[in-house]
């Protein structure tokens, strides 16, 4: 089998494939950087929007950190596999990251439709303005990352391409990273 | 790639990801009961980096990754910093030498009443006035019968139901575009 290059060349003494991740997470880091930067400099000019940022739930921003910190775990269990070149394990590790995935996702789906309800949405004001896009940008990511790994692990079950479910685990390890801020941000400081 | 083979190693990262996890939800509540902010600010924030450093060594490998990949972080870490820098005195302060802010009115409004301590802050509209084309003042202005947010200044002049608080007819500014022109 002919293997993409990106797998076989190193010209930088990291893997092509995953020095490709890397970018990727510089690239992330600039736009989600940005975006609570910005939040950041309005919540401290503002210190009305407490009052609104009191109407987040805590304990549901706990729990979704809770299974994020989970998922990264069998994420980085399922790389471990992968090294072992156990592409059965590490499949089914990617599969019960993805799990994880999913029940971040309905928790938050439930989170935002009571909000909603409640008259909460993205246009009431400069809080809710942000609370939407950034916790929107970051659960579009989740989403994105469980797709890629149901797919990488369809083809680590039948031990090909092992190398991507460390990358995919990378990025991962991103997404998580990105929402142990988020939650401080705007579901701590009221 | 990793230095680390053994799974417990992992569990145990996560478990103390976990742990702190509580204290990061704990803390503000003592914080608070307390009265002491740094506590809050200690345990919500500075516990957020010290999970992001566990995820990056430990999940992300990045303590053994190669010196190329630290470069381009640290390097978009810098211009986030500096994005930050550059616009966070723009965004968080309510005037300047030469120029105030007149587009927000919520956290002007909320101003003039811990200063003023109006009886009705949602019937306090906003004025902004200049006394000398330098420095821009902050004026209150009782608005009767008329909604406060947002404060239309000049509505409350034209119509009469306004009440000035202390500057005669005309002799306020509409904001920082003509104290500018007046230098």
């Amino acid at each position: 089998m002919i293997r993409p290059i990106a797998t076989t060349r190193s010209a930088s003494g990291t893997p092509t494939g995953r020095l490709a991740v890397w970018w990727l997470i510089a690239s992330e880091i600039v736009i989600f950087g940005g975006l609570l930067a910005a939040y950041l400099m309005h919540r401290l000019g503002h210190p009305e929007w407490a009052s609104h940022a009191a109407n987040t739930n805590t304990w549901i921003g706990a729990f979704n950190t809770l299974v994020l910190l989970t998922s990264s775990l069998s994420a980085v269990l399922a790389h471990q596999a992968a090294e072992k070149g156990n592409g059965v394990r590490a499949a089914n590790l990617l599969l019960w990251t993805a799990g994880g995935g999913l029940v971040f996702v309905l928790v938050k789906s439930y989170e935002w439709a009571t909000e909603i309800s409640h008259g909460m949405t993205i246009t009431a004001n400069g809080f809710w303005a942000f609370y939407y896009t950034a916790a929107g940008l970051h659960a579009l990511h989740v989403i994105a990352g469980m797709i890629i790994m149901i797919i990488i692990s369809m083809a680590a079950r039948k031990g090909r391409d092992l190398q991507r479910v460390e990358y995919i685990g990378i990025y991962w390890h991103f997404v998580d990273l990105i929402w142990i801020f988020l939650f401080p941000l705007l579901y701590i400081a009221k | 790639m990793s230095e680390h083979t053994d799974e417990s190693h992992y569990v145990k990262i996560w478990a103390i990801l976990c742990v702190l996890l509580v204290i990061s939800v704990i803390g503000p509540f003592v914080g608070d009961a307390t009265g002491i902010q740094v506590i809050t600010l200690i345990t919500a924030f500075g516990i957020a980096f010290v999970k992001a450093y566990l995820v990056a060594k430990n999940f992300m490998h990045l303590d053994v990754e190669k010196r190329v990949v630290h470069f381009f972080l640290a390097t978009v870490l810098m211009f986030v910093v500096l994005f930050f820098s550059a616009t966070a005195p723009d965004i968080m302060k309510q005037d300047g030498s030469n120029w105030v802010k007149t587009y927000d009115f919520a956290s002007l409004q909320a101003s003039c009443c811990d200063h003023n301590d109006a009886g009705d802050c949602r019937l306090a509209g906003l004025q902004v006035e200049s006394t000398n084309h330098h420095k821009a003042a902050i004026r209150c202005v009782q608005c009767v019968g008329r909604p406060a947010y947002p404060a239309d200044p000049e509505a409350c002049h034209s119509t009469g139901h306004g009440e000035d608080a202390g500057h005669g007819e005309g002799d306020h500014s509409e904001g920082e575009h003509d104290k500018d022109a007046g230098h």
